[in-house]
């Protein structure tokens, strides 16, 4: 699954670590849900996307799952 | 975090009950053992192996375990590191907790069949060996994949 966290964190000037420790996980996770080998649960998408201000669609993108 | 730091107090006691059955166990070895059965000397050799790496292993996560209840920022990496989504859902694709529980079941039963006969002991230890091998092999795969 696509993300646009790489985007945001940039716009933000987040680290990883930085959004890992805000959202309660490691760092490897969040670099893992950015390369798409990782699909986040609903609760952390939804933290990660309160974080950055915006709705779960905004930040993952769900158009490569099958409807 | 005030329960997961009676969590970190709880493992603490365990590791130090392994490290004090570990040292029991060598004392057991050193002078009561020939006494209650004829020993061989590939069991004491395993069996003072694993004394050894139980209780270097448990004073290791002592260690670690009592630093972080000192050090509130080493106490929140362990937390988030045991609560980790995709860890968790790394050990559970790996099968971890069984093949734990398992690995564990085979190595103390091939403990105590080191006392009593060298075929049953040994394909019981390295039942064990290889199942933890797996797990590991396995972890270390999903952890590259996920």
């Amino acid at each position: 699954m696509k993300t646009n966290i790489p985007v945001l964190r940039k716009q933000r000037k987040v680290s990883q670590e930085e959004l890992a420790r805000a959202v309660g996980v490691t760092r490897q996770t969040i670099t893992s849900i950015e390369v798409g080998k990782y699909v986040a649960s609903l609760p952390l998408a939804y933290k990660i996307a309160r974080y950055f201000g915006k709705t779960i669609e905004e930040v993952f993108d769900f158009s490569d799952v099958d409807e | 975090m005030e329960k997961y730091r009676r969590t970190v107090i709880t493992r603490c006691w365990l590791m130090g009950m392994l490290v004090v059955v570990g040292v029991g166990l060598i004392i057991f070895d050193c002078f009561f053992a020939e006494s209650v059965t004829p020993l061989q000397a590939a069991g004491e050799d395993y069996r003072g192996g694993f004394c050894a790496g139980l209780i270097v292993t448990a004073l290791c996560s002592l260690w670690t375990l009592t630093r972080a209840l000192r050090d509130p920022a080493l106490m929140e990496k362990l937390y988030v590191d045991d609560r980790d989504e995709r860890k968790i859902a790394i050990r559970a694709k790996a099968g971890v907790p069984v093949i734990l529980y398992t690995s564990c079941a085979l190595v103390l039963a091939a403990l105590v069949a080191s006392y009593i006969n060298q075929t049953v002991f040994c394909t019981l230890g390295i039942a064990g060996v290889a199942q933890m091998l797996l797990g590991c092999i396995l972890k270390f795969y999903y952890s590259k994949t996920m």
